[in-house]
């Protein structure tokens, strides 16, 4: 798990265990200076001050004693005033004690101090009141049997409490001496551990840090002379880029001119739309004319139909009118004929009149043969209308045709002029187009400038990438070697 | 217009001049050039002597006559008479023709009888070929017109051959004629 953390997190580690280590140091060690500052002070400041006030206690009581003494021997009262002052100091010099004493043992001898000076002055006080009553005798006696052995039990028990105190205070010395001794004990246990401590973890850290860092130090190495293939190919690349790029600048350029080629071109192809479209509806204008000339084709087409169907008609009446010449010359012919007959029948007087009635039936046969070719010329003359009454209605349909051509003429040429508009309006758009396309091409050719300037310092930089790889390499190089002879050491 | 008269006047005066000219002619330079009339029987082209016959008309309506003579065709009024009419065709044996006959021929005698025949196609002078009676039945003699040649029909024979199966006595001068 240690293994996969990084240097800083091991360093920061081990730094933190080592700071722990000092704070943990240093807390004992202010710990145990203030348990030997406490001792010391409670050694000073409790036990001296109690033997001292004990001291104080002492002398207050012997001079308690030494002013009662004075006033039995010498009546006076100056005794008295010392006798009380030195119960003020007395009863000062307890309440210290009563403060200072900490310890049960200290309270019971203050009670039994108290209570021993207690009865001794009550002692005192009789004592006293018989002394001022000039009953020396039993002033004396009385001295012998209570007050003295009163003032001994004091005394006794003032002793006993300065012992006490006295023993407090040589057991709070070899205390504070125990404890010094036990924080420098403990203080140097904590150095030496964080000694050790510190030599192991650097031992660690130097150990997975030159692992870590040869590891790093060989992926360097490796990844420079990728870095170094790389470097080179990208360099060869980017001279093979800015060889295209050169091309392709030449051909942009080539572009440009063949977009202002046909720019003009899209604009001669606009002028020539415009005069198409003029063209057109001159076309169109003819076109209507034509039609209208057509029409007047149809209308004197039509009225030759007329005439010729009354041609016809007439042709036929021609027809009716030799029918019934030819039905005059048959019937002539006929009476002719038997005129013929009679005449034969009246022999020699029917001779003459026989030529009349052959010369008759010759005319009539003459009549009759011309009625034949009136009439043939009659058939022909219907033939021929009837031929002029079908080519004519053949050309009606022709005009009509025509006409309904002319109409789609005129649509074809009003679409043209349609189309030619579209063209124009197109051919506009292309040329637009195509000076947005010339301008856009520029702004390429200026790009593709600025793109080779850009492969030409890439260029440069990939050369500057080598170098600085290679120098990587040769750094790595030197780090691994370092890194080995460390690791050797 | 203005050419009709250009065209119809040469014409028409070649008619008048024709006509006026055979009246100049001697009356006897024409007895051999005696004309015959031309006729057609169902698809077939004869000749009938003007001298044989009595009339040449157009048959007009022909009334159906129930006769136990399958020739004849019924009867007409002809020049305020009532005339029986036979079938020309028929009576030559001839198969009929597809018009029908609208022609007659009215053959003299005390009873005139009419020969239906389908066409009239004329009277001419026609060359004579020979006096020898035809090898067909009622054909007397043949005459050339123009390329074609044609039978004259005996019309005295095919009136005696009707009065006989009509069992019609005929005078004998009439016959003769």
């Amino acid at each position: 798990m240690i293994g996969s953390w990084t240097f800083q997190r091991k360093v920061t580690a081990g730094f933190a265990v080592m700071v722990g280590l000092a704070a943990l140091t240093a807390a004992i060690a202010v710990y145990a200076l203030q348990t030997v500052v406490a001792s010391k002070d409670r050694l000073l400041g409790v036990n001296v001050h109690n033997l001292a006030n004990a001291e104080k206690l002492q002398a207050a009581s012997n001079e308690h004693v030494a002013a009662f003494r004075g006033f039995l021997l010498l009546m006076e009262n100056r005794f008295l005033d010392q006798r009380r002052s030195a119960a003020q100091a007395f009863e000062e010099s307890f309440r210290r004690l009563d403060q200072g004493v900490y310890t049960p043992e200290g309270h019971r001898l203050l009670s039994d101090i108290q209570k021993a000076q207690v009865e001794f002055t009550a002692v005192q006080e009789r004592i006293i009141l018989l002394r001022k009553a000039k009953n020396g005798l039993q002033a004396t006696i009385q001295v012998e049997q209570e007050a003295v052995p009163r003032r001994e039990r004091v005394a006794a028990t003032i002793q006993a409490f300065i012992e006490r105190e006295q023993n407090l205070l040589d057991e709070g010395k070899r205390d504070s001496t125990a404890r010094a001794s036990m924080a420098s004990t403990l203080l140097v246990c904590l150095a030496a551990s964080m000694v050790v401590f510190a030599a192991a973890t650097a031992v660690f850290l130097g150990r997975s840090l030159s692992k870590q860092i040869g590891l790093a130090v060989q992926h360097v190495q490796s990844s420079s002379a990728e870095l170094q293939t790389s470097a080179n190919q990208q360099a060869s690349g980017l001279k093979e880029a800015a060889t295209a790029m050169n091309e392709i600048t030449t051909t942009v350029s080539e572009l440009l001119a063949t977009s202002r080629q046909i720019a003009d071109s899209a604009q001669q192809v606009a002028r020539i739309a415009e005069d198409t479209a003029k063209a057109a509806r001159g076309g169109d204008e003819t076109v209507l004319q034509s039609q209208e000339s057509m029409e007047g084709i149809r209308r004197q087409v039509d009225l030759v139909v007329t005439h010729m169907l009354n041609l016809g008609q007439k042709s036929q009446q021609i027809g009716g009118v030799l029918d019934i010449i030819n039905e005059l010359a048959e019937q002539t012919n006929i009476l002719s004929i038997n005129a013929t007959i009679e005449a034969a029948g009246a022999g020699e007087h029917g001779k003459r009149f026989a030529v009349v009635g052959e010369e008759i039936r010759k005319l009539a046969d003459r009549v009759s043969g011309s009625t034949k070719e009136i009439r043939a010329l009659v058939e022909e003359v219907r033939t021929a209308v009837h031929t002029t009454i079908l080519a004519t209605e053949t050309g009606s349909k022709a005009v009509d045709a025509g006409l309904h051509r002319f109409e789609e003429v005129t649509r074809g040429f009003k679409e043209i002029a349609g189309m030619v508009g579209t063209t124009t309006q197109a051919a506009r758009e292309i040329g637009l187009s195509t000076k947005q396309q010339m301008t856009a091409v520029e702004q390429v050719n200026t790009a593709i400038s600025g793109a080779a300037q850009a492969s030409r310092e890439a260029e440069a930089s990939s050369t500057q990438t080598l170098q600085t790889a290679t120098q990587l390499a040769q750094l790595s190089h030197n780090l691994s070697r370092l890194i080995q002879s460390r690791t050797a050491v | 217009m203005s050419e009709d008269p250009i065209v119809a006047m040469p014409t028409l005066a070649k008619f008048r001049a024709a006509f006026d000219h055979s009246f100049s002619v001697p009356a006897d330079s024409r007895k051999d050039r005696e004309s015959v009339i031309q006729i057609r029987v169902a698809s077939e082209g004869f000749a009938v002597l003007p001298g044989q016959i009595a009339g040449l008309a157009k048959a007009r309506k022909i009334v159906p006559l129930p006769s136990r003579i399958p020739e004849l065709l019924g009867v007409a009024a002809l020049r305020g008479s009532l005339i029986p009419v036979y079938d020309l065709a028929a009576l030559l044996g001839i198969p009929p023709g597809v018009s029908g006959p609208s022609w007659l021929l009215l053959v003299p005698g005390d009873t005139p009888i009419g020969l239906a025949f389908d066409g009239f196609e004329g009277q001419q002078a026609p060359e004579w070929l020979s006096q020898e009676q035809g090898a067909r039945q009622h054909v007397r003699q043949l005459v050339r017109i123009g390329s074609a040649v044609r039978a004259v029909l005996d019309i005295p024979g095919i009136a005696e051959a009707i009065r006989k199966r009509a069992g019609i006595a005929e005078p004998a001068k009439e016959r003769e004629q």
